[in-house]
Formats: C-alpha cells, sequence, structure tokens
C-alpha cells in the first residue's frame, strides 16, 4: 500500500457525499430528458425526436451510475486507509459513520 | 356566357401543421435544465471532487477517472446545449410557419369564395361586360397560382426546418459523435463569467459587462450558470427570465426526484413548495388575457432564489416585458409574505396589468411582483396589537435596501427612453418602499402607499421621500384597520402600544401624500381585515386609480379627503361616510 492518510479523512467522506449527491442530481436530469415532452414535434421529427431522449435518457443515466461507483470507491479507499492507520488509535467506526452515505 | 378555360380553378389544398410550437419550447427548456446539471457536474469533477493533497496509486486512479468524467460531461452539456437551443429555435419557427399558414388559409378562404362566385355568375354575365369580367377571372387566377407558389414555399420551409432539426438530433446521437463533435471545445460561458464584474458591482457595471458579450456568450451563460446572472441587478429582465427559467426546470426536477424515492430533507421540502409556487405563478400570469392584443400575458421570472430568507424564499415574477415597458411599476407586498404566496401577488399584478392596459391600450407596460425581502410572516391582527411593533421596521429597512438595489437594476437595464417607474408598496410593503425612499435614492417617479401601516418612523412629511412634490400617493380604505396603525392622535394605536407603529399615517393631514378614493362597495360596517385586501381587486376604486397613476394620467385619479385626527376627539376620515363608487363608476 502505497497511499498515505495525509488527507483529511472527512475530506474523502464530503467528496463521497458530494458524489452521491451529483448522482441524485443526474439521475434527476436523465429523468427530465426522459420526461420532455415530445408530443408538440411534426410527425416527420418525432421519430428523430424519441430516438434522441432516449438515448441521452440512458447517457445521463450511465454518468449517473459512475457517480454512485465514484462515491463507493471513495468509501473503500478510506476504509482501506483507516484499516491500515487502525494502530494509530483513530476512531475508525466514529469515521466510518461520519463520513457514509447520506441518503 | 363564358365558360371553361376563361374561369379561374379552385386554389389548392394547403398543407397541414401537425405541431405545438409552446411544447416544443417546453421540451426545449427541459434539455437546456438538463444541460445546466451536467455542467454542474463537470465543474465539480474537475474542482471539488479532486482530493489533491490524497497520493498514492489509488488516488491517482481516482483522479485519472474523475478528470475522464469531467470531460465527458462538459462535452455532453456543451452538446444538450446545443440541442436544446436548437429545438428552441425550432419552437420559434413552427410559430412563424403557423401563423403564415394561417394567413394563406384566410387568403384560400377568401379566394375559394371568389372562384364559387365567379361560377355562379359567368352564364348572367352580359356581353358588354364580359371584358371586364374576364379581368376579373384574370385576376383571381392570378391570386391563386401565387397561393399555390406560396403554399410550395411554405412546404418546403418546413421541410427545411424539420430536416435541420432532425439532423441536430442525429449528430449528437451517441456520445462517439459527442466526443467527435465536441472534443476540445471552449464553453463560451467559461471566458465570459471570467470577465464577470465582482460583488458590489453597481447596477450599471453589470449591464455594461453583459451587452458586451457576444449573443452566443449570453446564450452560453444563461444556460450554464443561470444562478450567475438570473438575480443580478443590471442583467436584462429577458435574460434573467431565461436564466431563472432554467434553474426553475432544473430545481423542480432534481427535488421531485428526491420526493419521488422518499430522500427529501425538511429544508428541500421548503425549496420545492417555494420552486412550485414560483412556476405556478408565471402560470398565473399567463393565464390572463392582454385586453389590448386578446394575446395571453407574457410573464417575465426576474427574480428566484428558493432557499432565500431561511427558506422563505424571493421570487418575482412580471407581467409584461420589464425590458422595453414604457409604464413600470413594481408591486411590494406585506405582511404574510414569502414565496409560496408568490401564485396570490401574481394574480393581483396580472390584475392590475389588465387594468393597465385598458388604460394605456396604445403603450407598452409592465408589473412586477416583488417578494424580494423577508416580510413579517404574520398579520399584526393575528399576532396581538403590538406585533407591528415587535416586527418594527427592521425588516423593511433592509428590504428597502434591497427594493432601491432592485429600482436601480431596473432602470440600467432598460432599453430606450427612460421608463415611468413606479412603486407600489402594500401593508408593511408600503413601509419597506417608503423606507427605500428614505434611506436611499430611490429611482422611482411615483411611490403609492396602500394599506399602509405607516410610512416608518423618521418621515413625517411626503417631502421627506425625495420624489417630485405631489407624486407620493395614498390608498387608506376608511375599514382597513391596518391602514390606521399609524395614527398620531392623543389615543392611538401608536400612545396606547408607547410607539409600536411604524411612522405616521401617510393618509393623515399634514402629510402631504395626495390621497386618492379607496374604498370598496363591499366593504365592512365598521372595520375588517378583508378591507386590507381589496386594493387590487377588479371594480374597485383603489383598482381603478392606482393604475390611473401607473400610466401617469393623473388628472383622471379620484382623490379623497385626508384624514384629521383632532386633540379633542375622535379621529375622523372624510372617506367613512362616502358611498364608494360603483365598479366602472369611479
Amino acid at each position: 500500500m502505497t497511499d498515505s492518510l495525509v488527507v483529511d479523512p472527512f475530506a474523502i467522506g464530503r467528496v463521497a457525499r458530494a458524489w452521491d449527491e451529483q448522482h441524485l442530481d443526474l439521475q434527476a436530469a436523465s429523468r427530465q430528458i426522459g420526461a420532455a415532452p415530445l408530443s408538440g414535434f411534426t410527425p416527420t421529427v418525432a421519430g428523430a425526436a424519441l430516438r434522441f431522449v432516449a438515448a441521452w435518457q440512458q447517457h445521463t443515466a450511465e454518468l449517473a451510475e459512475g457517480c454512485e461507483a465514484r462515491a463507493d470507491g471513495l468509501r473503500t479507499a478510506l476504509d482501506q486507509l483507516l484499516t491500515a492507520d487502525r494502530g494509530a488509535g483513530l476512531a475508525v467506526d466514529w469515521l466510518r459513520i461520519a463520513t457514509g452515505e447520506r441518503r | 356566357m363564358i365558360a371553361g378555360p376563361g374561369l379561374p380553378v379552385a386554389p389548392p389544398e394547403l398543407p397541414r401543421l401537425e405541431a405545438d410550437p409552446a411544447v416544443v419550447g417546453g421540451f426545449a427548456s427541459e434539455l437546456l435544465a438538463a444541460s445546466a446539471q451536467l455542467d454542474d457536474f463537470g465543474s465539480f469533477a474537475r474542482g471539488a471532487a479532486r482530493l489533491p493533497d490524497w497520493s498514492g496509486v489509488s488516488a491517482d486512479a481516482y483522479r485519472d477517472a474523475t478528470g475522464a468524467d469531467g470531460q465527458r460531461a462538459d462535452v455532453m452539456s456543451l452538446a444538450l446545449r446545443e440541442v436544446a437551443h436548437r429545438a428552441a429555435a425550432h419552437a420559434d419557427d413552427l410559430a412563424r410557419l403557423r401563423a403564415r399558414l394561417a394567413g394563406l388559409e384566410e387568403l384560400r378562404a377568401h379566394l375559394a369564395g371568389e372562384v364559387d362566385r365567379l361560377h355562379r355568375e359567368a352564364p348572367l354575365v352580359p356581353d358588354e361586360q364580359q371584358v371586364a369580367f374576364l379581368a376579373r377571372c384574370d385576376d383571381v387566377a392570378g391570386l391563386v397560382a401565387r397561393l399555390a407558389v406560396d403554399a410550395a414555399g411554405w412546404a418546403s420551409e418546413l421541410a427545411a426546418e424539420e430536416a435541420a432539426m432532425n439532423r441536430s438530433f442525429e449528430r449528437v446521437l451517441t456520445l462517439d459523435r459527442v466526443e467527435q463533435r465536441y472534443a476540445g471545445s471552449a464553453d463560451p460561458a467559461d471566458a465570459a463569467l471570467a470577465t464577470r464584474p465582482g460583488a458590489g458591482a453597481t447596477a450599471t457595471e453589470v449591464h455594461a459587462w453583459w451587452v458586451g458579450l457576444s449573443a452566443a456568450a449570453q446564450l452560453a451563460v444563461m444556460a450554464a450558470s443561470p444562478g450567475a446572472i438570473g438575480n443580478l441587478d443590471g442583467i436584462p429582465a429577458r435574460a434573467r427570465d431565461a436564466a431563472n427559467t432554467v434553474s426553475l426546470e432544473r430545481d423542480l426536477a432534481a427535488w421531485q426526484n428526491l420526493e419521488d424515492q422518499g430522500l427529501l430533507t425538511p429544508d428541500e421540502q421548503l425549496w420545492l413548495e417555494n420552486a412550485r409556487a414560483a412556476r405556478d405563478a408565471v402560470a398565473t400570469i399567463r393565464s390572463g388575457l392582454d385586453p389590448v392584443t386578446r394575446e395571453p400575458v407574457g410573464a417575465q421570472l426576474y427574480l428566484y432564489e428558493p432557499a432565500a430568507f431561511g427558506g422563505d424564499g424571493a421570487v418575482a415574477v412580471a407581467a409584461g416585458d420589464l425590458d422595453s415597458a414604457h409604464h413600470v411599476s413594481v408591486v411590494v407586498p406585506g405582511f404574510g409574505t414569502d414565496a409560496e404566496s408568490a401564485p396570490f401577488q401574481a394574480e393581483r399584478v396580472r390584475t392590475l396589468y389588465e387594468s393597465v392596459r385598458c388604460l394605456d391600450g396604445s403603450g407598452a407596460d409592465a408589473v412586477l411582483s416583488w417578494i424580494g425581502y423577508d416580510a413579517p410572516d404574520n398579520v399584526p391582527w393575528g399576532e396581538g396589537w403590538d406585533a407591528a411593533g415587535v416586527t418594527g421596521e427592521y425588516l423593511a429597512a433592509v428590504g428597502g435596501d434591497h427594493l432601491a438595489d432592485a429600482v436601480d437594476g431596473l432602470r440600467a437595464e432598460h432599453t430606450g427612453p427612460p421608463a415611468h417607474l413606479t412603486v407600489i408598496g402594500h401593508s408593511y410593503g408600503s413601509t419597506t418602499a417608503a423606507l427605500a425612499a428614505y434611506d436611499h435614492y430611490l429611482r422611482a417617479d411615483d411611490l403609492v402607499l396602500v394599506g399602509s401601516p405607516g410610512a416608518g418612523g423618521g418621515t413625517h412629511h411626503a417631502a421627506d421621500l425625495g420624489l417630485a412634490p405631489g407624486h407620493v400617493w395614498v390608498g387608506s380604505a376608511s375599514r382597513d384597520p391596518v391602514s390606521w396603525l399609524g395614527d398620531r392622535g392623543w389615543v392611538s394605536t401608536d400612545s396606547v402600544t408607547g410607539g409600536g407603529g411604524l411612522g405616521v399615517d401617510p393618509s393623515s393631514d399634514g402629510f402631504g401624500a395626495v390621497r386618492f378614493r379607496a374604498e370598496d362597495v363591499h366593504r365592512a360596517w365598521l372595520t375588517s381585515l378583508d378591507d386590507h385586501q381589496r386594493y387590487f381587486d377588479p371594480g374597485s376604486e383603489s383598482l381603478h386609480n392606482l393604475s390611473e397613476v401607473v400610466v401617469g394620467h393623473y388628472g383622471s385619479v379620484g382623490l379623497a379627503g385626508p384624514r384629521h385626527d383632532p386633540w379633542y376627539g375622535p379621529p375622523v376620515d372624510p372617506e367613512f361616510i362616502r358611498r364608494p363608487d360603483p365598479p366602472g363608476g369611479a
């Protein structure tokens, strides 16, 4: 393990939570694109609009899922750092709770 | 007798347009809001997510991945924004094409009637009139031919527009195409925002910055960073409206998503309610019909801060175009107002707007409902006699500061000759408006105080407010108890509560304001809080007189005598015994 705990573990926890928020925000954006009303287009355009909306709902949903993966990855990394430094007497369990997923 | 070749043929059938431009505009708004969310994510991935103090193999891998996330979000944001702008232009084009088609349909109906008439008249035309008749036939045939050409041109134009919209969708359908098109592209919003004047800049400085940007840069800023300009005094109202609409749509989507999953915090619940109120306020304005044009009333979301004032929120919605109106009025509401009451306040300004338009049919007008300060939560009546005193003038003074800035912003961003600008304060909002004038230089042409509990402690005369003589107006219904709070007689609210009022009653003699009639045929027998809420009612004396002031028809304002409170007796209001004018009779 070459990583160091120079970084404030709370900072990692805060950023992990920020990724959680980004996940929710992008999930909302994905739903918003999916719900964009198509009924105003002429029949000639409606097909392309439908394909576009379906594709972009998926693109944005994938980006949202990536955010969740980043948040989980950060928490895993934090866990590893804390486990390695357990001997330093950190209140590990408390830290895990304080930096865990909030919603 | 004339038959066959000499007669014009029936005009051609016209193409149909199965489209709804307003819905396409809504589609564009949703995409633009989603692009703003992507832009926010890109900024996060390139900034706050970086964790620069974390080192090691995992840290490096993490930062590589977040960098890629940020880049992808940036190009996606640019692509989605371009499609949204194209869709908005498509909506405009569809509206234009629909209007043109309506003109062609009208012409076709006329020509069909002409052709039919000529066919019926043909067998009956006397010989000596045949030359003239044939000339008429030629004229109509020419117009029919011209209609066919115009209809074909219209259809080509629609086809070209549809093809352009389809191309816009197709060229960024996949992420590979998005990367190819936008990789390495700079967002014009970034360069524009880098030159934005800092905090403390005047509305004039902000306006100068904005008009110095290219149209493309302005569009980019509205989409990428709507919060940076949506509530910034000096930015034109149309741009503020566009930016705030992006913010509103984004917020509604984000908080609705949380609500659906049961993840909404109590604070977010409040903000969501404020956002919904802002949306409903805009819809309330648009549900009105302009009495002159018979078109729906235009609305502008001028101020949108759903989390302001500890969750009370700030929302300002205008009826009409604030940038170009000749007569602009700003309505400042009072006790019990917060963002959630925006639809109710919007109904008032829509009513005032419609009334103003009836008086000023040839002009351009705008009325702004300004919930831009933290008003006291309750009317004094509900909280006890001295609640106004408990609240005091503090919130009005802070609000007056904001109001003076807002009026400066309206002045700075207005195009063409300066507008005639009227500030109308209702209830505690009248104290706020008066303090804006007393403590600051309020750049209004007219100031109107209706249902006023007092003009603020430091103001003893209308002349203290800094407006030209005869331009401070007051409307006080004789049965409105709030309007009596500023009474300064020997026995008054002020003397009973030991100075608990909010300054002098501006309708009292000696104050020097111009008092107008504000009674209502539905007024109470003695006093009622209902009479505090009738100043904007359709058909009321107050609404009529407010409208006359707003359009500058000062000679048409129905005047009333001041109140008088002699030391030897109870207060006297000459309006108490006057029979109110019936609706339409003022």
